[in-house]
């Protein structure tokens, strides 16, 4: 172990030490050298993607829906979202001035916008119209008789209310709320009905008048509680600052096979891979000669030259629509992945691989002609994956626009190699050599991947960034090298509902 | 590709021949980096630097000596220039540090080259760089009192004393035997 040290030869001592040593510098320098003499990488890939989704979501957003406008906070909208989920039914409608039959009034519960009412007519109350109707704030509305007057702020997220004959629906935005009464001459103390209707209020109303049968007026009572409840209600606008909302997208109902849709996807991604030393094995005494180069203190990613390549993953899966907001999904795909080893040609020399097998260390002699470090020219190699995965996985809606909605998605990969071209190293980290019978052929993949989906033609497209992940090597446990592989991809699919 | 091949590329600022020239000589540059620099991330930056230099005035190599050489000549006068930027020169010296201070267990102990290296790195900064730059980068004193901007003497006398504590180093930590004195002759009585 000891140098037979002699003073005289201090210099020479150390100077033939220091020009054995190696060092291996992490990519970022290079990097940041290219990037001082070249300038910085651009990713053209990455920008053309990211226009051209812009641009699709923008000319759809345009030509699909060129006359309503987007929530300015749909959180605003929730509460209503949730309270329309319940429905109080009541059934006066007016026939004509003044007279009134029944006929299904559907209100939404708990506080909904209420119409401003005319009672010289009909007296239709939508709630949610379109936010692109205009509306007058200070509108004075009266009746036939011109004793119906209201100068008051009427609350906002009403519309203008059209006069409406009976039986006359309105389907704003799938929350519709007639509201007929008999108008027997008191109308001018009711004065223009505007507010908001509880829950509650509309629960009893709609009892008490469902009571007296389908094809019966609306006692005078009734209506007079329903003015005074609209009336009191109209004071406590909870709407008094949503002016500009319009209506929230009108939902869709989820039953039977209407929850399945069939999914088809591409996506488009680059390969990295990145090499880790197993502890397993290092830690294993009996690994000395192991594949861990023990006279070079870098890891083994320092010894290799990555180049990411274009990979490309497509797949269909089924999607079942689980709640509004969830969703579960599973399918079939098929993943290409590939990525660039710098190399260089060299003579052929011999390469040793140690393999961790069961029954002990395992060493295999090879002759290599790819070197990591030099050789008499450089050569570019390729490691090439074809793998069939099942996803499994789900959708969870984030967030909403009238048109838009965006998710963030997960899923598990549960893939298979079909076939390989894989590059591992030699033990000195200096020699690439192919082993394919330590190629992993099950493997699981995870998956990451956030996108906004829209509707167009009839179908939903959905788009966004993906990261994809192995879990486990691309090598059996025997191979002392863990390596993986992350892609990061640009997911393109459409959704198709099932009839 | 050899050698001239890459010059000529890297005249013409072709990325590849950067890059091969970089691939080739950076592990061994960024040794010398590391000998000098307090850390592994400083001796990347005097790396980065460096070669920086090295492609920018490849115009002014003329062939005249070893490619090598004068890439080396390069990397060592910039990591002397980032250790004055530093001031690095000024640290004060522990001595305690220095001889006690451990090499990284994991280091197998065939890695000679790879300890001696880190022996090196445990003397304060001063004596380290008259270290390298004497014994193994080969200047001469003159040049390394120019280099440092020193008296030509405090680099003799910096230079004997950092070979003192590295022989005391490398004996401590069995990379060399401790020099024996000779024994004498013993003549006998008549």
């Amino acid at each position: 172990m000891n140098h037979p040290f002699d003073l005289d030869n201090f210099e020479s001592f150390l100077s033939e030490q220091a020009d054995q040593h190696r060092m291996y510098a992490s990519d970022g320098v290079w990097r940041k050298i290219q990037d001082r003499l070249h300038g910085k990488d651009r990713w053209p890939a990455l920008t053309f993607g990211a226009i051209l989704t812009t641009s699709v979501i923008a000319v759809v957003l345009t030509f699909t829906y060129p006359q309503k406008r987007l929530y300015n906070s749909p959180a605003d909208f929730s509460s209503v979202s949730s309270i329309s989920q319940s429905v109080a039914r009541v059934s006066p409608v007016v026939q004509s001035k003044g007279q009134y039959t029944q006929s299904p009034v559907v209100a939404p519960v708990a506080l909904l916008p209420v119409e401003t009412v005319n009672y010289a007519d009909a007296a239709v109350v939508e709630i949610g119209a379109p936010a692109d109707q205009p509306f007058d704030i200070n509108a004075s509305i009266s009746d036939e008789n011109g004793n119906l007057e209201n100068n008051a702020s009427l609350p906002v997220g009403m519309q203008q209310v059209e006069e409406n004959k009976a039986g006359r629906a309105l389907t704003g935005s799938g929350q519709l709320t007639e509201i007929a009464f008999e108008n027997n001459g008191k109308g001018n103390n009711a004065g223009n009905h505007s507010g908001l209707m509880s829950a509650s209020n509309i629960n009893a109303l709609a009892a008490e008048v469902e009571s007296s049968g389908n094809s019966i007026k609306a006692d005078e009572a009734t209506q007079d509680k329903v003015v005074s409840m609209n009336e009191s209600i109209s004071r406590n606008n909870f709407f008094a600052s949503t002016m500009a909302y319009g209506p929230r997208k009108p939902g869709k109902s989820i039953s039977g096979k209407n929850r399945w849709s069939l999914q088809l996807y591409a996506t488009p991604s680059i390969s990295y891979r990145y090499m880790l030393e197993d502890d397993k094995f290092t830690d294993d005494p009996t690994a000395a000669n192991g594949p861990l180069a023990p006279y070079l203190t870098n890891p083994a990613s320092d010894f290799v030259q990555h180049k990411p390549k274009l990979g490309l993953e497509i797949g269909s899966a089924f999607i079942y629509q689980l709640t509004d907001n969830f969703r579960v999904k599973t399918g079939l795909q098929a993943n290409y992945r590939q990525f660039g080893i710098h190399a260089y040609a060299t003579s052929a020399q011999r390469a040793m691989l140690t393999l961790n097998r069961e029954n002990g260390i395992d060493s295999i002699i090879r002759y290599s002609s790819i070197s990591t470090q030099s050789g008499y020219k450089t050569m570019d190699l390729s490691s090439n994956f074809l793998q069939i995965a099942i996803p499994i996985g789900f959708d969870m809606k984030v967030a909403d626009t009238r048109s838009v909605d965006f998710y963030v998605s997960a899923a598990g990969q549960f893939t298979y190699q079909v076939a390989s071209s894989y590059y591992i190293l030699s033990d000195d980290y200096k020699n690439y050599l192919k082993q394919p019978d330590i190629d992993r052929k099950f493997n699981i993949n995870t998956a990451v991947e956030a996108f906004a989906s829209f509707e167009a033609g009839g179908i939903t497209w959905q788009a966004g960034p993906q990261i994809r992940y192995q879990l486990l090597p691309g090598s059996k446990d025997v191979y002392p090298i863990r390596e993986h592989l992350i892609d990061y991809g640009f997911k393109v699919g459409v959704v198709k509902k099932l009839k | 590709m050899n050698e001239d091949l890459i010059i000529e590329g890297c005249l013409n600022n072709s990325p590849v021949a950067q890059r091969e020239l970089y691939n080739r000589y950076s592990p061994k540059m960024l040794s010398v980096c590391y000998r000098f620099a307090p850390s592994r991330e400083d001796a990347e930056d005097m790396l980065q630097e460096g070669f920086i230099k090295v492609f920018s005035q490849i115009h002014t190599f003329q062939n005249k000596g070893a490619f090598e050489g004068w890439i080396r000549r390069i990397i060592v006068h910039t990591c002397i220039n980032v250790l004055k930027r530093n001031k690095k020169f000024n640290d004060n010296v522990d001595m305690e540090y220095a001889m006690h201070a451990s090499v990284r267990e994991t280091i197998p102990s065939i890695m000679q080259a790879k300890q001696v290296v880190e022996c090196i790195r445990l003397l304060p900064v001063g004596y380290r760089t008259v270290i390298n730059l004497y014994a193994i980068e080969g200047y001469s004193h003159r040049e390394i009192s120019e280099i440092m901007d020193i008296e030509e003497s405090t680099s003799r006398s910096q230079y004997t004393r950092a070979k003192a504590m590295l022989e005391q180093i490398l004996v401590k930590r069995r990379i060399i035997d401790k020099k024996e004195p000779k024994p004498e002759l013993v003549v006998a009585a008549m």
